[in-house]
């Protein structure tokens, strides 16, 4: 406390002072600012494969009716989750359910992430054949619900890439180049999905933050995805989840596949004996 | 003038950018699981997975045969009982997680960050750029770790790990696996990715991504989450006989004899091969190899070098008076103190001089008085006439069998001027500490000793212990594979671990890394259980081609089945299937 309050106090000053100084005519320009893609603090765009390492009998294989495990549903959730009717959605045209953005980055699928402009992100994906769009400058949300909704975008370091270490910390630590920091993303505009392909439920309530990150470790670069789900209608709390993928050289497994859900593996009966 | 307004701008920027720019940068306070035990595999890290369970871990074919071997009872075993979470489990398990940072005393910078929780044992993470132990240095469960900064993002290396598991049903990694953390903070949460590379029982790395949210109440710490707060804090564990077993007893499944393995594929509607598909069942096509029924191979694991010694003579303090000498032949123990100098095994002839100098480096002038050999064989004798003469003629003390051997291998009389013992024991006073020499003849060779420095805590158990290579159990210098058991049991019969399974009691093997309790444990487990597996062969009829071809040693080849070895596996299972045949 000692120690910041005269920094502080040059600041607030420094600060009145700028302000109270008249600009001189023609004088200093500031640099035209930087479009979202120059200024990104990590790159994650490329071709990701999911690592089903976490929750595969819930991610590669469809998990009996009703079974809610680890998801914080309350008991509405619950009971919808109970009445999850694989054939009716089929027969419904409601097949993308499970492939809505708050599902999405939990299924095994590959990723491709790239520029669709200066100022918007995109994902595809192979499964389920889905287009997210992550938008950094203000863009109007659709009057309807979509499956991957609306997003916006930003970087989690906002002060133009200013790496504080390199005044308070150990020099040594600072390696040439951007500063490592992550991506935000906020969506919404949600039509109603499930969470994991077995029918648990999120609603078009549903507001989904997610943070993007990579690592580069033994010859490989990871992508991390920390998803927090809020749902009032279905969700007693977030449900927040983290998922990995491994970025791949080309696109030999890209396999485009239509939305489709295979019916569990276990038929109720069996379910019923195997509990 | 214009120095001190750029000086006040920077302040202004830097003020500006500090809330948002150190709100990512500092990690210290306290972390829970969301809804305790996260919202990812709750059964996994709760009540604990299912045997069987194996799918999106890239186990390699000795990976899947260790975690196929595994029974739950294992933990009930005295020795294992107070395991604690190793490192490569300790963020995917249900607990707190309270960051911190430890201060250099002296200039007051941040020496380390310290990991704490309810995972049973902390972990410093030093990122004062100090390098990690030599490979002859005690692992741990934590392991050792050290820390850099990669931006807003902490990536932490660990090493020296003892054998630990991925998830709480045996599904093994290895004391060579090397574990890299990445702490990244969004928000109210820290996102660990947890990458681990293990040669021995991964084909590729493992990845795994973990979330804390910040905590809204105090989390407990150094307790166990299930224990009352009123008490202290620090947990303990009093290991005790839960069943009644002979001494001795290692619980495991024979290849091939796991029954819950088909009644986990039958509750869960999968096909049994699916549990045996390693690295495959991580990536998306495999929902449709599943559909198509059809079995992938599994990843046979990569051939293995030992861990870089070394190289030349080197030493490592090991604890309080013992020291430790590598590099010269089989380790020599060091104990210093005000007496004099005492020496267990002296390497090789050759390497004498070298030897003699690394002690001088130890101990100075002061003088050798005792040599104990653990056994006969050059690389744990060949230096004693040498290091004898230097500063006085030293005593030099061994199990009869040893002189025996000795003379029968035509060493010179000079060689041959030795105390012997043919009792069970043999005790003397030195550095004012009793040192016990044990006779466990019959284990590696007929004269093998263990030395025990009571005072220091200290097991030098010779080569009944060898932490690269199979016991050396050969029937034709008075070894077998029985006396191999009873003599790590007895070294059991020894150690006491200082806490949570590990530390304590600290063993100097007869090549290799230090040991402590844990580490004996998981050596007599896996002599136990390759003896078990020859033993089933041998009772069945089978022959020795039939028993080789069914690779009983596959799990354990990786740490101990050093390739260009003059001892491999084939050769221990062969020397076990002689006697136990023999024996019939």
């Amino acid at each position: 406390m000692s120690t910041s309050r005269p920094f502080l106090a040059g600041a607030v000053l420094t600060l009145a002072s700028i302000t109270a100084v008249a600009q001189p005519p023609g004088g200093f320009q500031p640099p035209p600012p930087r479009s979202p893609r120059e200024s990104a603090q990590v790159d994650i765009s490329g071709r990701w494969v999911a690592l089903v390492t976490e929750d595969w009998l819930w991610r590669m294989v469809t998990a009996p009716k009703g079974d809610v495990t680890s998801i914080p549903v309350n008991p509405r959730g619950r009971q919808v989750a109970n009445e999850w009717n694989l054939e009716q959605d089929n027969a419904n045209g409601e097949q993308c359910r499970a492939f809505g953005a708050a599902g999405l980055m939990r299924l095994p699928t590959r990723l491709n992430i790239s520029w669709q402009d200066d100022n918007t992100l995109r994902i595809d994906s192979d499964a389920g054949e889905q287009t997210r769009l992550l938008n950094f400058a203000p863009v109007a949300a659709s009057t309807e619900a979509t499956w991957q909704g609306h997003s916006v975008a930003s970087w989690t370091r906002a002060v133009g890439g200013f790496d504080m270490r390199q005044i308070f910390g150990n020099p040594k630590d600072n390696a040439p180049g951007p500063v490592k920091a992550g991506l935000k993303v906020v969506t919404d505009h949600l039509r109603p999905g499930y969470l994991r392909k077995n029918g648990v439920p999120y609603s078009a309530e549903t507001r989904l933050t997610e943070y993007f990150s990579t690592v580069r470790a033994g010859g490989n670069e990871y992508l991390s995805v920390l998803s927090v789900v809020n749902d009032p209608v279905y969700l007693s709390g977030a449900f927040v989840t983290s998922s990995q993928f491994k970025k791949e050289a080309d696109d030999a497994g890209w396999n485009p596949t239509p939305c489709t859900t295979a019916p569990p593996a276990l038929t109720p009966t069996q379910q019923e004996r195997g509990n | 003038m214009l120095r001190l307004t750029l000086l006040s701008i920077a302040c202004t920027v830097a003020c500006t950018a500090s809330t948002a720019a150190l709100a990512q940068l500092d990690f210290s306070g306290e972390w829970e699981h969301p809804g305790m035990f996260g919202h990812e595999d709750v059964p996994d890290r709760g009540q604990g997975p299912e045997i069987g369970d194996y799918m999106g871990l890239p186990l390699n074919a000795a990976g899947l045969r260790k975690a196929e071997s595994y029974s739950g009872s294992w933990l009930g075993v005295p020795e294992h009982q107070c395991t604690p979470h190793p490192a490569a489990y300790q963020t995917w398990g249900p607990n707190t997680l309270v960051i911190g940072k430890l201060y250099e005393p002296v200039q007051r910078v941040v020496q380390a960050i310290t990991l704490d929780g309810t995972f049973g044992l902390d972990r410093i993470v030093w990122i004062d750029g100090r390098e990690h132990p030599p490979a002859s240095a005690l692992h741990t469960f934590t392991g050792y770790s050290t820390g850099h900064w990669e931006g807003d993002t902490l990536v932490v290396e660990t090493t020296h790990m003892k054998m630990g598991w991925l998830r709480r049903n045996g599904t093994p990694t290895s004391e060579r696996a090397k574990m890299t953390e990445y702490f990244e903070r969004f928000d109210d949460y820290v996102l660990v990715t947890t990458i681990i590379e293990d040669p021995v029982y991964l084909s590729e790395p493992f990845v795994r991504t973990t979330e804390y949210e910040m905590s809204v109440r105090p989390v407990p710490v150094l307790g166990y989450p299930f224990t009352r707060n009123d008490g202290p804090t620090f947990y303990r564990c009093f290991p005790s006989e839960e069943t009644i077993a002979e001494k001795g007893y290692v619980p495991h499944n024979l290849p091939g004899e796991n029954t819950l393995l088909d009644d986990f594929a039958q509750k869960h509607g999968i096909p049994r091969w699916v549990m045996g598909t390693g690295a495959a069942s991580m990536y998306p096509e495999f929902t449709q190899q599943i559909a198509s029924d059809a079995a992938v191979p599994l990843d046979a694991p990569a051939t293995l070098t030992p861990p870089a010694a070394a190289s030349g003579v080197q030493s490592i303090h090991v604890k309080d008076q013992l020291w430790l000498i590598t590099g010269a032949g089989a380790n020599i123990a060091v104990q210093v103190g005000e007496e004099g100098v005492l020496l267990v095994n002296t390497g090789t002839a050759a390497m004498a001089e070298a030897v003699r100098e690394e002690i001088r480096s130890i101990a100075g002038d002061k003088p050798v008085r005792y040599i104990i050999n653990t056994q006969w064989s050059d690389e744990h004798t060949g230096g004693n006439v040498p290091l004898a003469d230097f500063g006085q003629h030293a005593a030099i003390l061994a199990h009869e069998n040893v002189g025996l051997r000795l003379a029968e291998a035509g060493a010179a009389a000079s060689s041959l001027e030795m105390e012997t013992y043919y009792g069970d024991n043999k005790m003397i006073y030195f550095n004012g500490e009793v040192i016990e020499v044990i006779k466990v003849a019959g284990a590696r060779t007929d004269g093998d000793s263990l030395v025990f420095f009571r005072g220091s805590d200290v097991v030098v158990a010779g080569d009944v212990i060898d932490t690269i290579r199979f016991p050396r159990s050969v029937s034709d210098e008075g070894g077998s594979i029985t006396g191999e058991i009873a003599a790590l049991n007895r070294i059991l019969d020894i150690t006491v671990a200082e806490t949570r399974g590990q530390g304590g009691t600290i063993v100097i093997p007869g090549h290799g890394r230090l040991y402590d309790e844990a580490d004996v444990a998981e050596y007599r487990d896996m002599v136990t259980i390759i003896r078990d597996r020859v033993q089933n062969a041998v009772a069945k009829g089978s022959s020795l081609a039939e028993l080789q071809a069914s690779q009983p040693v596959l799990d354990y080849a990786g740490v101990f089945g050093a390739p260009g070895s003059d001892w491999t596996g084939d050769d221990f299972v062969e020397a076990i299937y002689l006697q136990l045949k023999g024996a019939q």
